[in-house]
């Protein structure tokens, strides 16, 4: 198990390691290409650009790997994946939502981190074990959170789609921030409602000897 | 709410078991021992059949449905 860590942790550093060669290459020898911001609009291949895209292929596909492997690990062992729940705070990403505008309503698409407030109560039942009264909670909750998002985009179609809002582009960017609001509040409910279903009357049991 | 009786808590004490032993023996968390003890969840038959099989009592003496 320890060879298998040591691996890891020994691919990861290589990863890295071409990573910076290949920026140092690119610096040196290659104009900084694919290394300071460029139009990839006009972005024509040549040979001298592959030690950038080989080594940033390597070190997405070691992420990929090392998050599969993790989880894979979680799932044998039945337990809930570890996670700090200070990462709960990268919900407040969401606010960037409100700087979209209509003209600009890519924004909008950021209040979907408003769904990783979740991460708060994700947090705090990680490394728990998942029996089948966690399972049985887990279905509960995560029905709950679809059928409230699903509703609200159904009411958002129905309200956009008779057009009492306005024109079409107000109505289709209004219709962009209900839908994405809806997933995030789907992300966020299904850790929430879960947490609560398994600690509601937390506080009395803890106060309860167990004799 | 189950509507049901749970004498679980008492075959428990009488093999000397502690919530956490059992949940251990029978691979849950000791909160489900808690809450099944309180006769406020409603348990698989598999793991009826485990606690059974733990406490040496039969299914329907814990278990006690109106």
């Amino acid at each position: 198990m320890k060879k298998k860590v040591k691996v890891l942790i020994g691919a990861g550093a290589a990863c890295v390691l071409l990573l910076l060669a290949s920026i140092g290459y690119a610096v040196a020898f290659n104009e900084s290409r694919l290394v300071v911001p460029m139009d990839f609009s006009t972005y024509e291949f040549t040979p001298k650009d592959l030690p950038m895209i080989v080594s940033v292929a390597l070190l997405v596909l070691y992420v990929f790997i090392l998050i599969g492997i993790l989880s894979v690990s979680d799932r044998k062992r039945n337990v809930t994946r570890k996670l700090n729940p200070k990462l709960g705070f990268l919900g407040f990403l969401g606010f960037l939502g409100f700087l979209g505008s209509w003209t600009d309503p890519a924004m909008f698409l950021r209040f979907i981190f408003f769904g990783f407030f979740g991460f708060f109560f994700e947090g705090r039942m990680s490394d728990t074990l998942m029996d089948e009264r966690y399972v049985e909670n887990q279905r509960r909750a995560q029905l709950n959170a679809h059928r409230t998002a699903v509703n609200l985009i159904f009411a958002a179609l129905l309200l956009f789609g008779s057009g009492i809002v306005g024109g079409m582009k107000y109505s289709l960017n209004a219709f962009v921030i209900v839908v994405t609001l809806a997933i995030a509040l789907d992300l966020f409910l299904g850790e929430y409602l879960l947490y609560r279903y398994d600690h509601d009357g937390k506080d009395q049991e803890d106060l309860e000897s167990e004799e | 709410m189950p509507d049901f009786e749970c004498r679980l808590k008492t075959y428990r004490q009488l093999k000397q078991l502690t919530q956490e032993e059992l949940a251990v023996m029978v691979g849950v968390r000791r909160e489900t021992i808690m809450r099944l003890e309180k006769a406020q969840y409603n348990p698989s038959l598999k793991l009826a059949i485990d606690i059974s099989r733990a406490v040496d009592a039969p299914i329907e003496e814990i278990f006690i449905f109106q």
